[in-house]
């Protein structure tokens, strides 16, 4: 057997292999034994003919591709083993030449990632500020959702609270009876049909009204459109919403263990609104930092990766429901084809980000121990209570502990990402070991004690 | 039939079948000659057609099978059949430009 490699472009091999004759000649016995039991030769039981007769009866050619049915897989395999080609999808084959068998297959390898020098990405992490306008914003909210209702003794006001009776009849068949309805009435706003928010508009409690209201062309009951109703309308409580006051009672109104004074509330509102201001500056610091990595490195990926990740997408949004991806794309207007075309820059990105961290985990020596893995289960069962026990041996399944290890690894890489990006010493000290960390590539052992 | 005969005109081919297979591990090749012909005319043949020495020549007239075509039936022409044996050490590549 004869195999010489050649390196393609996206990450793919080309293996062009040339079989011994003596392996064929091997390989066509195999062969005539499975045609000889189904060929039907005149003057010969089936599978008694002699391969010279067989041979003859389907021609050498036709004989040598059932042989390649077999032998194609076993020599590409023996091939890989013996080029070291690890290969992450089919091949794609193509025979050139029949007798003595000759062919060439295209196979996709594991991608190869440079990081070049990603020690020298530096981002400027977004200052946060918390202004007291955006405080103030925060308590507003808190104020409307703690506000009380109270009863007046006055006729009915935009954005009071009103609970009536409403009755209406068309033509003396009544249609809609309502006791005790409760409802805000608001400016500009429509209350059932237009026309009936303005009626109650300035009726105090206890009062009664009478109004003849148009019903509208497209009213949900047809054969009431376009007719006129009569309302009765009677009016029971009028109540105000009443913001409460920002002092120590409001605080004390949402926790008052937590929060003794108003004073407090503030100070946790604004801290929380830093907590997560801060958050988003972080992440949109990692963000970039990766996006800048990933814009450093000298990836080399192949196609089906890229396809992988689609997949997965569709299943993330879609679920697994081959009807309802179908009835998704009729519903869009796309072919299949289309649609996972509009998928693939952004299934591209994820593969450059996701090949960037895991070289990055690897050369920067990220590892997750199983100590620590153990620790993330603990925290991740203990608001179970009682239950944690129990639920923590549903999680402690090897699959279930992969998934946590990964979890934790891609977090701790994420991290790291952020700390180089936020180095302090200049980046042009660093040119040097960053320079030697591309340069060693698919090597990393010399480039790991670099970066300690 | 003349004594003197092209050897093409006396053998009309040989019969290849699983029973005439096992047979050429005697040396023992079969064919179906014109009906005249005799065992000399056969012998003569088969050592100038294929350069090989003859033994022996056996030979037999197998009957005509019958076929039926509709009400009538008919019957396939009768046959020759010789069997060879040749001088041990000879051989006949039969499936040689056939």
């Amino acid at each position: 057997m004869k195999v010489t490699r050649e390196r393609l472009p996206e990450s793919r091999v080309l293996l062009d292999i040339e079989v011994d004759p003596e392996r064929l000649e091997k390989s066509l016995d195999a062969a005539y034994k499975r045609v000889a039991s189904k060929a039907q030769v005149p003057g010969f039981r089936p599978g008694k003919a002699p391969r010279r007769v067989v041979e003859r009866m389907v021609g050498r050619e036709s004989l040598i591709r059932e042989a390649l049915d077999q032998l194609v897989p076993d020599v590409y395999n023996e091939a890989l083993e013996q080029e070291d080609v690890h290969a992450v999808d089919q091949p794609e084959l193509e025979i050139v030449e029949l007798d003595p068998p000759h062919f060439k297959a295209t196979v996709p390898v594991l991608p190869t990632v440079e990081l070049n020098n990603y020690r020298d990405i530096r981002v400027e992490r977004e200052a946060v500020e918390v202004t007291e306008e955006m405080v103030n914003e925060q308590i507003e909210m808190l104020r409307q959702r703690y506000a009380t209702q109270v009863p007046v003794e006055r006729p009915v006001g935009w954005g009071d609270i009103v609970i009536a009776d409403v009755s209406a009849s068309v033509d003396d068949e009544p249609f809609v009876e309502d006791n005790d309805a409760e409802f805000t009435l608001r400016e500009g706003e429509t209350l059932f049909i237009e026309g009936l928010a303005e009626a109650f508009y300035g009726m105090g409690a206890g009062e009664e009204k009478e109004v003849d209201l148009d019903l509208p062309e497209d009213f949900q009951v047809e054969r009431l459109q376009g007719k006129t109703a009569h309302f009765k309308l009677t009016v029971k409580d009028v109540k105000e919403e009443q913001l409460p006051e920002l002092d120590d009672d409001l605080a004390q109104e949402i926790d008052a263990e937590q929060f003794p004074t108003f004073q407090a509330l503030q100070e946790r509102v604004e801290n929380d609104l830093r907590n997560s201001l801060e958050q988003q500056a972080d992440s949109k610091l990692q963000q970039d930092a990766l996006d800048q990595m990933v814009e450093q490195a000298s990836l080399e990926y192949p196609r089906v990766y890229v396809e992988r990740e689609i997949d997965s997408l569709i299943r993330e949004n879609l679920g697994n429901d081959q009807q309802q991806y179908q009835d998704y794309l009729a519903r869009i207007g796309q072919s299949e084809a289309e649609y996972r075309e509009s998928l693939a820059e952004n299934a591209e990105s994820r593969v450059k980000r996701s090949l960037v961290l895991s070289e990055l985990a690897e050369v920067e020596n990220i590892e997750v121990t199983d100590e620590e893995v153990e620790e993330q289960l603990d925290k991740l069962v203990e608001p179970a209570g009682e239950e944690a026990p129990r639920l923590r041996e549903m999680f402690a399944t090897e699959d279930g502990m992969a998934t946590i290890r990964r979890n934790l690894l891609s977090e701790k890489t994420l991290a790291r990402v952020r700390e180089i990006a936020t180095l302090d010493e200049p980046a042009a000290q660093n040119a040097g070991d960053g320079q030697q960390a591309g340069a060693a590539g698919s090597d990393q052992t010399p480039e790991k004690e670099d970066a300690e | 039939m003349p004594s003197q005969i092209h050897p093409y005109a006396v053998l009309l081919r040989p019969i290849i079948t699983e029973k005439s297979t096992v047979l050429t591990a005697q040396d023992k090749y079969v064919f179906s000659v014109d009906p005249r012909a005799n065992k000399a005319q056969i012998k003569e043949a088969v050592e100038i057609a294929f350069n090989v020495r003859v033994a022996n020549v056996n030979t037999m007239n197998m009957k005509g099978k019958p076929r039926r075509f509709g009400r009538r039936v008919t019957k396939q022409p009768d046959w020759k059949k010789a069997v060879v044996t040749l001088v041990p050490g000879d051989t006949i590549e039969l499936f040689e430009g056939i």
